[in-house]
């Protein structure tokens, strides 16, 4: 385990990116912001390569142009519009984000801007229609209260949602539309030296924490979203995108720090051994080779008019499976970079080569390629165009292997390691978007919002804690959760008492997540709602509560009422459940009168069998001790 | 256009556009490139461009104090392309007059400008290079199509008929969309004889975006005018939404139905000539076509500019 002092002995330097999903339509256009099923059309596009303003095309822009890549963008009616298409400029800001963002830019004791200004920053990985994403800076130059300190704040700004991926083929990417253009506000922190990747976790959490008390966030799956920009003394920046979990991000960052110190290492071991830029070749093409091939993947790859290319990588023998971090080996390294072109993936000779039937075709590749014993052979299987540019890719990255981790764009995998996925944007990518005119906001509309800005979340906890009678557990864990406003909602709207509430809400649909495997996070809040209302207007009883909670997450297509008939759990009168108690206990006489007052357990468990969930454990409980009584003092009579 | 107070602070702060400025104000402090203000929002708000590349308005009140740091790194030149004669490619003439495929955005104040030379259009489409050779590129005028006037399009008839009646397979026109109806009408009247294609062209989206549509409408104006047999004056434009196929339009017959659609251009009472695609096939249509000839082209510009049209 790495402590904290290690991480500041080497230079770990952290800036977290905080996206988060706002509630009410789209920021560019009165869509609606929910995600759809069905999709009605289907647009086929592609993107260009644009110049900068510097005349020259950014890296990673060149990078997706050499890709050439298609895509496709399903239409869904109600969830996207002429904006969405890129065949109509973007409406006015939707002013309830913009709202939302300077409220959520206050709590973060930041400086909302006299005039907001939307920009263009140019991304043609086709996850936005027109090439560029529209983003405006809301508020500089904030900060939070962590440990004592003050963490900086940098950027606050208000953004659009980009096209959701569906499919992947490499050379074609189907993307959804309905995504696109929600309205997601963006916290940048300074850069954050001298913390470990524990706490650098919990920053992002009590940022999540502190947007989620606006009341004015989205929850669910992908609503948050966060990027790392990751460095380390005498390693590179680079920048992790889309960590999905907060509780994923200590794990990204170690990993991070860990293939960096590798890389580093490999840099120095591979030029003590000698190794030079120059000895690395250009990739060949092979197919011929393979004509023969026993393996399967390559004949595949060759009967559907596809080639071989193959190159030999100095020094590099034996070290294809050396782990960089854990779950991160140099083949697989080297294996993003030709995968970022649209092929499989790479073979080396580092892999068992009579496994996959590639014995004599790699002797005789290293006798072509004149390679020597220390030398790593990799093939590529593809089509001509990708093989050849997927290959290419491979050289360039092992040669770089000599200078250490390059700065780079990567994408978090869920098991917390991350991949390839192209080099860092330069910063001449952002540029003003004319379609909409600069927005000046008025000093007494900002003063406005912080006059009524929500509690902070200490407060709420207090509050919750003093006057809800909330356990200060419990209030902590409702303020830190995703449903907080859904709490405040139900407290508001039912007389549930908000200790159960705040119990389901946390617990109750946590333990349905990890006992039933149910995606339960995707309920959406009209649907739990829907359940607790249900209990407070005695159709379903509390008891029943999980158990409804869990079959709507199983599908949230039904009705309360609905899942509550299908599980036979309509509630029951008191007169029903006195009718049930009465015959339970005639039922059970001879014990009854045996064991007396000891039999109340027995009739207890008898009656519940028969009532559980349909009403309040309670009163049942109350009741049958109402009626024992009742019975053995007139059989006291009769004995 | 800023204020007259803040022209005041900025000329005494001696800072001009480009610069590197930092402005105060009380305990805030801001600095970025000193940016031009365009006519809407506050003028009263100077607008910098921070080093994140993000642009913000920043209130000039009394008291604001402008201090000029360093002057900022020129911005480059769209660099233009020369065409290289590629002897096995067919020969065709280009005739620019503005419009938005022929524009270019200011990348630091977002204005969008005329391409000044008609060169710079190759570099936004380099794929022109290996689909046809242009032989020359002409250009009367630069201007937005609803600031054209009849006496603009006799110039382009009068341009077009001298290059037709040259060793050229075809004339290529780009045009602004809102008025590239009534040129391509009028075109399409004045050219008479017309004995190869004649394509008019545009784009619904500009060259700054990764989006934008007129680089693959040039490249099917150019598989129109250099490969088809179709010798009228046809729009080639975007076919339908996504970027699979143009369809070349009779000129007499387009119509712009939308104004920002990519394919705006729908034949009223007519079917489309033909479906362009960007590889260079070409797909007929409609049977019914004048065919590529050798006659010699000859511009008619007679044309009567008072014309009143009265509604009952």
């Amino acid at each position: 385990m790495r402590d904290k002092s290690f991480y500041r002995s080497i230079g770990l330097k952290c800036g977290l990116e905080i996206h988060q999903r706002l509630k009410g339509g789209k920021l560019f256009c009165s869509c609606r912001s929910t995600l759809s099923e069905e999709p009605s059309l289907e647009i086929i596009r592609k993107l260009r390569a644009v110049y900068g303003e510097l005349g020259v095309v950014d890296r990673a822009a060149a990078f997706e142009h050499m890709r050439n890549r298609k895509f496709v963008y399903k239409y869904y009616p109600s969830e996207s519009c002429l904006v969405e298409c890129d065949e109509e400029p973007p409406h006015q800001v939707n002013k309830e984000a913009l709202e939302a963002a300077i409220t959520a830019a206050l709590m973060l004791n930041a400086k909302v801007v006299d005039e907001i200004h939307v920009m263009r920053k140019t991304v043609i990985d086709g996850s936005n229609t027109s090439g560029f994403q529209r983003t405006m800076v809301i508020a500089l130059d904030g900060y939070l209260e962590y440990k004592g300190e003050k963490i900086p704040i940098a950027q606050v700004c208000l953004e659009e949602e980009a096209c959701g991926i569906l499919e992947d083929w490499g050379d074609t990417v189907v993307y959804r539309l309905d995504r696109l253009g929600i309205p997601l506000v963006e916290v940048s922190t300074g850069l954050l030296e001298g913390y470990s990747p524990e706490e650098i976790q919990e920053i992002a959490l009590l940022i999540g924490v502190t947007l989620r008390s606006t009341g004015k966030v989205r929850r669910g799956l992908g609503s948050t979203r966060q990027d790392l920009n990751v460095s380390i003394s005498g390693g590179s920046r680079v920048e992790i995108k889309g960590v999905q979990e907060l509780e994923l991000i200590s794990k990204v960052v170690e990993n991070e720090v860990e293939r960096q110190l590798s890389l580093i290492k490999l840099a120095k071991e591979l030029k003590e051994a000698g190794v030079r830029e120059e000895d690395f070749k250009p990739p060949m093409e092979v197919t011929e080779l393979f004509s023969e091939t026993k393996n399967r993947v390559i004949k595949r790859a060759l009967k559907s008019g596809g080639v071989v290319f193959a190159a030999a990588l100095p020094g590099l023998s034996g070290f294809a499976s050396r782990e960089l971090c854990p779950g991160l080996t140099l083949g697989k390294e080297l294996a993003y970079h030709a995968r970022a072109y649209g092929v499989g993936g790479i073979i080396h000779s580092d892999e068992d080569l009579a496994k996959l039937k590639l014995e004599d075709e790699f002797k005789k590749l290293r006798e072509l390629l004149k390679a020597g014993s220390r030398d790593l052979i990799f093939i590529v299987a593809g089509p001509p165009d990708r093989a050849a540019e997927a290959s290419r890719a491979v050289v360039e990255r092992a040669k770089q292997l000599l200078n250490g981790p390059p700065e780079e764009t990567r994408a978090a995998n869920p098991d917390g390691t991350t991949r390839f996925t192209r080099p860092l944007p330069g910063a001449a990518r952002m540029y003003p978007e004319t379609d909409i005119p600069p927005m000046p906001i008025p000093r007494e509309y900002v003063e406005s919002i912080r006059a009524s800005l929500p509690e902070h979340w200490e407060q709420k906890v207090k509050r919750f804690t003093e006057q809800l009678g909330l356990p200060r557990d419990l209030a902590r864990q409702v303020v830190w959760s995703e449903y907080l406003s859904l709490f405040e909602e139900a407290v508001e709207k039912t007389r549930l008492p908000p200790t159960l509430i705040a119990s389901t809400l946390v617990s109750t649909l946590k333990d349905i997540k990890r006992r039933d495997k149910i995606p339960v996070e995707q309920l959406p809040d009209e649907k739990i709602m829907e359940a607790l209302l249900a209990v407070d207007g005695g159709k379903i009883s509390k008891e029943a509560l999980p158990d409804v909670l869990r079959e709507l997450a199983k599908s949230p297509g039904e009705t309360v009422q609905a899942i509550a008939a299908r599980l036979g759990i309509k509630p029951i009168t008191l007169e029903e459940l006195r009718e049930i108690i009465s015959s339970t206990i005639q039922d059970n006489m001879e014990v009854v009168l045996e064991k007396r007052e000891r039999a109340l357990g027995l009739i207890m468990g008898r009656v519940m069998a028969k009532v559980k969930g349909r009403i309040d454990g309670k009163v049942v409980s109350e009741e049958v001790k109402r009626k024992l009584k009742e019975v053995l003092s007139t059989s006291r009579v009769e004995a | 256009m800023y204020s007259p107070e803040v022209e005041k602070a900025l000329e005494s702060a001696g800072a001009h556009i480009g610069d590197i400025i930092r402005i105060q104000r009380g305990s805030e402090v801001y600095e970025g490139i000193l940016l031009p203000r365009s006519e809407y929002g506050d003028p009263s708000c100077i607008v910098i461009k921070l080093s994140s590349g993000y642009n913000i308005g920043v209130k000039y009140t009394p008291g604001t104090v402008i201090k000029r740091l360093r002057k900022a790194a020129e911005v480059g030149k769209f660099p233009a392309k020369k065409a290289e004669r590629k002897p096995s490619l067919p020969p065709v003439s280009l005739i620019a007059t503005g419009g938005t495929i022929g524009s270019r955005v200011d990348y630091v104040t977002g204005g969008v400008y005329m391409c000044v030379k008609p060169e710079e259009l190759l570099y936004l489409t380099p794929e022109l290079e290996d689909a046809v050779y242009i032989e020359r590129m002409r250009s009367p005028f630069l201007v937005a199509s609803e600031d054209l006037t009849p006496d603009d399009w006799k110039e382009i008839a009068e341009i077009a008929a001298k290059e037709l009646n040259t060793d050229v397979r075809g004339v290529v026109i780009t045009h602004g969309t809102d008025t590239m109806h009534y040129t391509s009408a009028a075109l399409s009247f004045m050219l008479r004889n017309l004995s190869k294609p004649v394509a008019l062209v545009g784009a619904q989206r500009s060259p700054d975006r990764g989006s934008f549509d007129g680089a693959m409408n040039l490249l099917c104006a150019a598989h129109y005018a250099a490969r088809s047999d179709i010798a009228e004056v046809a729009i080639v434009m975007h076919g339908e939404s996504s970027d699979t196929y143009c369809y070349a339009i009779r000129g007499t017959k387009a119509r712009k139905m939308h104004t920002s659609r990519r394919d705006t251009f729908r034949p009223i009472n007519d079917l489309p000539l033909a479906r362009v695609w960007p590889d260079g096939r070409i797909e007929a249509l409609n049977t019914k076509y004048r065919k590529r000839g050798s006659s010699e082209v000859y511009a008619d510009t007679a044309f009567e500019k008072r014309v009143a049209i009265v509604k009952a």
